[in-house]
């Protein structure tokens, strides 16, 4: 019985294929060249800011890429990062069941994720945006020359991609779970990836939509934004922040999924709190379409309207409290390993803590005066997003590596590829916090003297960042050669995507799994 | 394992696919009606600024074919209904001849639209293509003219994605019935075109009914 990879290996079965392991695969190459992209324009960035004049680009060119680096890392890469690559591969393993319910929209998916993101990528490097990835009106709409239509319609088509998923993971889930799967036994990265498609289904339509009224505005010279045309600049904000505050937890919640499953397993104790971290899943997803005015804060929306989006934003700290205190509860009393997906899961847990509190200080009302807008926010949601779900997705990557290559990767470069991207992220953002806080704004490509000190160590930490990422890079490939065979289950985890060969077969599962309660550390057979 | 040509691989039976076909239609709807509620909202807003311009607008548009159109669609809505529950009991040929009926008015709705377009066109009221007006309401009466063709563009292209659907399902229900294990396609068309229906319910009055009859 050929596995998934060899069943045949030609560039057409590729191309044609309908097998989730597959997809996830190539989207996985996919995305993967979408963050080297982004890396490439934040590595530039972070040169030019290492002296206080702007002297290594132009303010055009440092524009340009800030708009590069949010665009191309958050629609390109943060957004499927985990649901596609992972997502895909791991969702019909994990509930026992054959593939996704429709495994052709899956690779339509990917096809349009392609072509959507080749048309943004074009877009910008050709085009030139120099809108921000926010698009914020009415420069947009009215003053920008640059390929803002194009970039626009590229993200609405990157939309599909993220709808049809969305569609797919929600009826995979419920309709496709084996006999004796019920709810309560769905590991916990299942329940994220439900969560996250909500979002992805309920919110990805309004930013579509809002799309087509910036080329609207563009095009006709319909008063939709601009004041001048007699539109609302506010509107806009409104609406991109409708769903792009949602999106920020279609990223950050299926690298929470990824964390509950490392940490039991390298702690060699059950999950703690399973309902209330499941529950919390939810709770994220559904506060989160409540929150989205916290980014206008400074934006002359009304007091009163404030005062309610900060105290939402406060409640969505309660299910994140809920996750991070069960998982530290889970580690209590574990013989814990420090193998390098735990590595990535133990930083996870402390850097999307610091991102998470720092979240709290920008809700609330009278410190975000000070800070909207400067480093201080950028150094917020880079120790969430990167922090978090980079971590995560990297952990995941690495804790499943064997599952999805049958193959083992150096050990020990993994544990010190996962330092120095903990070291140099630290160094990096750590930094930004006291910029921001000292007024530094953030998006110009030159500032006063006396932030220079800081900015230098921030630049040097992102040298040790991106030496943390190209090791990956490097010694997973090579293990697809040299790796020893990873055998099914080289972790001793729990979970049935673990009692399938590695890699798996074409259909995954011979016969009808046997399903046992979720979580069950120590495993028995082993210790 | 033999199981039957129309049921996925990764199925286990013809009822788990069935559930997930009716539950992806109906997921599928939820994202629609959030991108037709985006729309809405703009209309909301548009109005909410520019009360008189919206109600100028309106008076310009053919209030008898609109209300035409309306009858059209709400037809077809009951054909399409009578079609999925001739499905459900197995007369496949009935089915066909509704669907077939409920696309025939789609056709019928498209080109009606495409007239008053037309007629829009001629009196110079085409952002982007012919757009002139000299009145006081101008920004507002180009945001209407706008969201007037935007929305019910947006809606025929729904529309014709459903006549598509409907007519291949009527030509599997007459000449391949076997391809129909159960009557789930019929129903999918059903859901959506009523989908189809339920957005120009709301499209209707909104465009064509500000301020009562012109």
């Amino acid at each position: 019985m050929k596995d998934y990879l060899y069943e045949d290996v030609s560039l057409k079965s590729w191309l044609l294929t309908t097998d989730h392991k597959r997809i996830g695969l190539l989207f996985l190459l996919t995305i993967t060249f979408f963050f080297i992209i982004g890396g490439v324009a934040a590595t530039l960035m972070r040169m030019e800011l290492a002296t206080a004049p702007g002297d290594l680009v132009s303010a055009d060119v440092y524009n340009r890429l800030f708009t590069l680096h949010g665009t191309v890392m958050v629609w390109l890469f943060l957004i499927p990062s985990i649901p596609a690559t992972l997502g895909n591969f791991l969702l019909p393993l994990m509930i026992g069941a054959k593939d996704l319910a429709f495994p052709r929209l899956n690779l339509l998916s990917w096809y349009v994720f392609l072509f959507g993101g080749l048309l943004t990528l074009w877009s910008i490097i050709v085009g030139g945006v120099d809108t921000g990835w926010t698009f914020y009106t009415p420069y947009s709409t009215t003053y920008t020359n640059s390929h803002v239509i194009m970039m626009a319609a590229g993200i609405f088509i990157v939309g599909f991609s993220s709808i049809f998923s969305g569609i797919n993971f929600m009826v995979t889930v419920h309709s496709l779970r084996a006999p004796e799967m019920t709810w309560t036994r769905l590991p916990l990265f299942v329940w994220t990836l439900y969560a996250t498609s909500l979002i992805m289904v309920l919110a990805t339509p309004i930013l579509s939509i809002t799309l087509v009224l910036i080329a609207a505005e563009r095009l006709f010279g319909v008063g939709i934004f601009d004041p001048a045309l007699g539109g609302d600049p506010l509107l806009f904000q409104h609406l991109f922040w409708f769903y792009s505050h949602p999106a920020v937890y279609i990223m950050i919640l299926p690298g929470m999924g990824v964390i509950s499953e490392i940490l039991p397993c390298f702690a060699r104790r059950p999950i703690f709190g399973y309902k209330f971290i499941a529950g919390s899943s939810l709770a994220i997803a559904v506060f989160g379409f409540l929150v989205w005015g916290h980014h206008m804060f400074a934006a002359g929306q009304s007091l009163y309207a404030g005062l309610v989006f900060s105290f939402l934003s406060f409640l969505v700290a309660v299910p994140s409290g809920i996750k991070v205190f069960s998982w530290t509860a889970t580690l209590y009393k574990g013989s814990i390993r420090f193998d390098t997906p735990m590595l990535y899961a133990l930083g996870f847990m402390g850097l999307f803590t610091i991102g998470g509190l720092t979240g709290l200080f920008l809700a609330t009302l009278a410190v975000d005066v000070h800070l909207t807008d400067t480093f201080f926010v950028v150094a917020h949601f880079h120790f969430i997003m990167v922090g978090g779900m980079l971590m995560a997705y990297l952990g995941g990557l690495h804790f499943w590596w064997p599952k999805m290559t049958g193959k083992l990767y150096p050990e020990t470069l993994g544990r010190i590829s996962a330092i120095l991207i903990f070291l140099g992220f630290n160094g990096t953002f750590l930094p930004q916090f006291i910029l921001g806080y000292l007024g530094m704004p953030r998006r110009y490509y030159a500032y006063p003297e006396q932030f220079e000190f800081l900015n230098v160590i921030s630049s040097a930490g992102a040298i040790l960042l991106a030496l943390g990422y190209a090791l990956p890079l490097v010694y997973l490939t090579w293990s697809l050669v040299k790796g020893r065979p990873a055998g099914a289950d080289p972790w001793h985890a729990a979970g049935l995507e673990w009692r399938v060969p590695s890699p798996p077969p074409h259909h995954n599962f011979q016969s009808v799994p046997v399903i046992e309660e979720p979580y069950r550390y120590p495993r028995p057979n082993h210790e | 394992m033999s199981s039957p040509a129309e049921l996925g691989m990764q199925f286990s039976d013809l009822r788990q696919q069935k559930n997930a076909y009716r539950l992806g239609a109906w997921v599928f709807v939820a994202s629609e009606v959030m991108l037709f509620a985006g729309v809405f909202l703009v209309y909301m807003i548009g109005r909410l600024t520019h009360p008189e311009a919206f109600m100028e607008g309106s008076h310009e548009l053919n209030q008898l074919l609109g209300t035409v159109n309306t009858g059209v669609l709400l037809t077809s809505s009951f054909t399409i209904a009578i079609a999925v529950s001739k499905a459900e009991n197995k007369k496949y040929r009935s089915a066909s001849w509704l669907l077939l009926l409920t696309a025939v008015m789609g056709v019928f709705f498209l080109g009606i639209k495409a007239y008053e377009w037309y007629e829009e066109y001629q009196r110079a009221r085409v952002p982007g293509l012919n757009f002139s007006y000299d009145g006081e309401h101008l920004p507002g009466l180009l945001l209407f003219f706008w969201f007037y063709f935007t929305s019910t563009a947006l809606h025929a292209l729904h529309v014709t994605l459903g006549v598509l659907a409907n007519l291949w399902f009527a030509f599997v229900c007459r000449y391949r019935p076997h391809w129909v294990p159960d009557p789930s396609p019929v129903v999918l068309a059903g859901i959506y075109w009523h989908l189809v229906d339920l957005v120009w319910i709301f499209l209707f009055p909104f465009l064509y009914l500000i301020g009562g009859a012109s």
